[in-house]
């Protein structure tokens, strides 16, 4: 494997890391609060479908992407509604939210299945560090979108760990109780932050569509969503680690082509379910390093609706 | 001691307030005013209604009916956010504090007073700011998990405190306590109330209330049955107000054993080494024996390792390390705990005790559905397994003898008079008992004790793990002290000094006398 060849690989892994990344940290602030949206991979594809279509209609990425933001917001919006407000489940609610975005943008996106995007996100190529040996292929030929992904775990960092309003947050997720009694609005919040979470995820799948695959397609992020999920819990709700997560994961979907390419003579097929069984070996391996060390790191109120006293 | 309060005090009058939750009548409309300076003591049984009529003041309950006046102003709350705003401030048993942040954290959530950006330091020297003001010491960078109760308590009330609270509510503060803690905290009450704040004391214990209190309310049954000043009442008076029927059940001398009529060893924990659901260190080796004929009451804080402990000798949970045998048989599982005679009162008796959706009859045979009296394979013989329901709710003066009954419709007391039945009838030779008589009235609760005791004549092997010291000390002929997952002391029940006993609970080492 020449070098020219490795740098391209790294780069096609940051590329197609892109949309789990933003979306797994908009999932980390909602957990963050203690909810988690299970619903992630629906909102992705609502976004995906938005983001396509307005691409398709203005003939610009950007308002496809912020079409697609908008879109998972709103569909966000309706689980925080059910879920934050109504206090239901958040697992039956998530289940049924997917299937519902799944049957919903397979019909209204089926005359725009196989057509090829014509707002690509093009690369934008950094100056002077885009020329650099090796470095400047694998990291600085990306589009801007993913630039910024980059950043986002450092915002959400920032945000939770040196700011007032971030104490305040983590004091949800951790004991509603001890925010709600210092008059921070639990619910207000929650609700919020799922909005933000799905404003992120509907980026991240407009991404999917205008960004990576170019086109559209019923069920286009296959799976992206969930692995985003399941980053958050491997990131042990470390800013950071979700950085760590979505290249991990980037790379293994590109192995596939890598295997390809090189003649490893393994299936392709074989390749393309590596993500997946990652995660579940991932999920396995920190399960086992914490009872090891005796930490529990997930918000203490995930997952659990809020009841006042 | 520093000024707690920055102006003048601040009563708070409660007029006419009802609670009613569904058909039951909490709270049921009464006068009641708190003044300044005073530490004012509302006494009364579990489920007189103390709790939620605080609840009510502090915000987080909204009356039926009734007003709430502060420092003169009729106010309404939605939130306690809402009461905290007008100087009333609530600390609960169970503390709303964030275990994984630091006490500095913990003192800054919702805080207004600090820069939207934030630093360990400046948290740090804010919240050892507020404990000078207040007079409460705390190390502000430590992690609340890490505190002992007490601790706690005292970021609970720093917290309350610094949001501007100048009449603060305590729910029974000394529950959690050890007897050392609970002094402490008496003194800072009384140093705060001097200083002019308005203190109310939530307790159902006599003693501890005429210690520390200027006045003193009693409820009985959501109802203000007295008020009166310290002075002039004594705990005669105050029992008698608090319980309508006193003197049937309340100090009832405990039926003689002498150590010498103590049997052989039937219940034998060895070496119990064990971790908690989080997989920290629970137990550290912990070694006891039972004997036939023998009370032997297990105290400490919670979390020492009870819970841990109680569920390995139940069989439901699995040791690192040790064994648990009775009369010389391994027990590994629930299976084994049953075969060997083993009978488990659970704490939380309608959670893991009884199948509350349930009828009376088939939560009577929980535990025995195996056996011939009442299955046959894998069917239930529905009319004997309802005789043997009814046998047992005669045996322990159940207030209905229908048992199809649903488990969810019985008191308190009656839950537990049916699982204590349960779990000493049969073929037992040991029992587990884990806080027996919490939340019963006094009645209910001098029954069940009236059971342990009599499973101890007829030959069993009691375990009783308690928080209740008095109780302990009333049923036991030997107590045993756990702390931190070891047994740091062990007395006789006849001749236990309390006060080592309380040091030991706080983890202080036994005297070394020379």
């Amino acid at each position: 494997m020449d070098y020219q060849f490795l740098a391209l690989t790294i780069a096609t892994a940051i590329g197609l890391s892109t949309a789990i990344l933003i979306a797994a940290t908009g999932e980390l602030l909602v957990e963050k609060v203690g909810v988690y949206n299970i619903a992630l991979e629906g909102v992705m594809l609502v976004g995906a479908l938005t983001g396509f279509i307005m691409g398709q209609t203005t003939g610009s990425w950007v308002l496809g992407l912020i079409a697609g933001g908008v879109a998972g917001c709103a569909f966000a919006i309706v689980f925080g509604l059910i879920t934050v407000v109504l206090r239901t489940d958040m697992i039956v609610v998530g289940v049924a939210l997917i299937l519902v975005a799944l049957g919903t943008t397979q019909t209204i996106g089926a005359s725009y299945v196989s057509v090829e995007a014509i707002a690509k996100i093009p690369n934008a190529e950094i100056p002077i560090l885009s020329t650099l040996p090796f470095i400047g292929t694998a990291l600085f030929q990306q589009t801007w979108v993913t630039y910024i992904a980059m950043g986002l775990p450092f915002v959400a960092a920032f945000i939770l760990f040196r700011t007032r309003h971030g104490l305040n947050m983590r004091a949800i997720g951790e004991n509603p109780n001890a925010a709600d009694t210092a008059g921070i609005s639990v619910v207000g919040w929650r609700l919020f932050y799922v909005a933000v979470g799905g404003l992120l995820a509907g980026v991240g799948g407009a991404y999917i569509t205008l960004g990576i695959v170019d086109s559209w397609a019923g069920n286009v992020t296959a799976g992206q969503g969930w692995i985003a999920f399941a980053i958050v819990f491997f990131a042990g709700w470390q800013p950071l680690w979700i950085l760590v997560g979505a290249y991990f994961f980037g790379a293994l979907s590109v192995l596939g082509d890598v295997g390809q390419i090189m003649g490893w003579g393994v299936p392709s097929e074989a390749f393309t379910v590596l993500p997946y069984v990652g995660t579940v070996a991932v999920m396995m391996l920190r399960a086992w390093s914490q009872k090891r060390k005796g930490a529990v790191s997930w918000p203490a109120s995930l997952g659990l609706p809020f009841y006042r006293g | 001691m520093a000024v707690v309060t920055d102006g003048g005090g601040v009563s708070l009058e409660l007029t006419g307030i009802v609670k009613r939750f569904g058909d039951l009548t909490a709270v049921s409309g009464f006068d009641i005013s708190f003044a300044p300076g005073q530490v004012h003591a509302l006494l009364g049984e579990n489920g007189a209604g103390k709790s939620t009529l605080m609840n009510v003041a502090a915000g987080f309950l909204t009356p039926d009916v009734g007003e709430i006046v502060v420092g003169g102003q009729q106010v309404l709350f939605g939130s306690p956010k809402d009461a905290i705003d007008a100087g009333i401030g609530m600390v609960h048993q169970h503390f709303s504090l964030v275990e994984q942040f630091t006490v500095a954290q913990n003192l800054a959530i919702g805080a207004r007073d600090i820069g939207k950006l934030i630093s360990s330091k400046e948290l740090n020297t804010r919240a050892a700011d507020i404990g000078e003001k207040y007079g409460l010491g705390v190390n502000p960078s430590k992690v609340v998990g890490s505190l002992s109760v007490g601790e706690k308590q005292r970021v609970e009330i720093l917290r309350t405190l610094s949001r501007g609270a100048k009449v603060l509510i305590l729910d029974e503060p000394t529950a959690v306590l050890t007897p050392e803690e609970s002094e402490q905290l008496c003194l800072n009450l009384r140093a705060m109330a001097e200083a002019g704040a308005t203190i109310i004391f939530i307790s159902h214990k006599l003693n501890e209330v005429l210690s520390v209190a200027d006045h003193v309310s009693v409820m009985r049954g959501g109802v203000l049955v007295d008020s009166l000043e310290r002075s002039r009442c004594d705990l005669e008076s105050l029992a008698k107000s608090m319980f309508e029927d006193f003197g049937t059940s309340a100090e009832k001398p405990r039926s003689s054993s002498s150590a010498s009529s103590v049997g052989e060893e039937v219940l034998a924990v060895r070496g119990i080494r064990a971790r908690d659901d989080r997989g920290a260190v629970a137990l550290k080796g912990l070694s006891l024996n039972v004997h036939a004929r023998e009370i032997v009451g297990l105290v400490g804080v919670a979390g020492n390792g009870q819970q841990e402990l109680e569920q390995i000798v139940a069989g439901i949970r699995k040791p690192d390390d040790g064994t648990v045998s009775i009369h010389g048989t391994q027990v590994d599982n629930v299976q084994d705990a049953l075969k060997a005679g083993l009978g488990y009162i659970p704490e939380d008796r309608r959670g893991t005790g009884l199948v509350p959706a349930q009828p009376i009859w088939l939560n009577s045979i929980l535990r025995i559905y195996k056996k011939d009296l009442v299955s046959k394979g894998l069917i239930i013989k529905t009319r004997k397994a309802k005789e043997y329901a009814r046998d047992l709710a005669e045996l322990v003066n159940l207030s209905t003898n229908d048992v199809t009954t649903l488990v969810q419709h019985l008191s308190g007391g009656n839950a537990q008079k049916l699982l204590a039945g349960r779990e000493l009838s049969g073929d037992k030779s040991a029992v587990v008992a884990v806080n027996p008589t919490q939340g019963l009235d006094v009645k209910a609760a001098a029954a069940v004790r009236e059971r342990l005791l009599q499973a101890r004549d007829d030959g069993l092997a009691v375990l009783l793990i308690s928080a209740d010291l008095d109780e302990v000390v009333l049923l036991s002929d030997r107590i045993v002290v756990l702390y931190e997952g070891s047994v740091v002391g062990e007395f006789e029940g006849q001749h236990a000094d309390l006060d080592e006993i309380g040091r030991l609970m706080g983890g202080e080492s036994r005297d070394e006398r020379p």
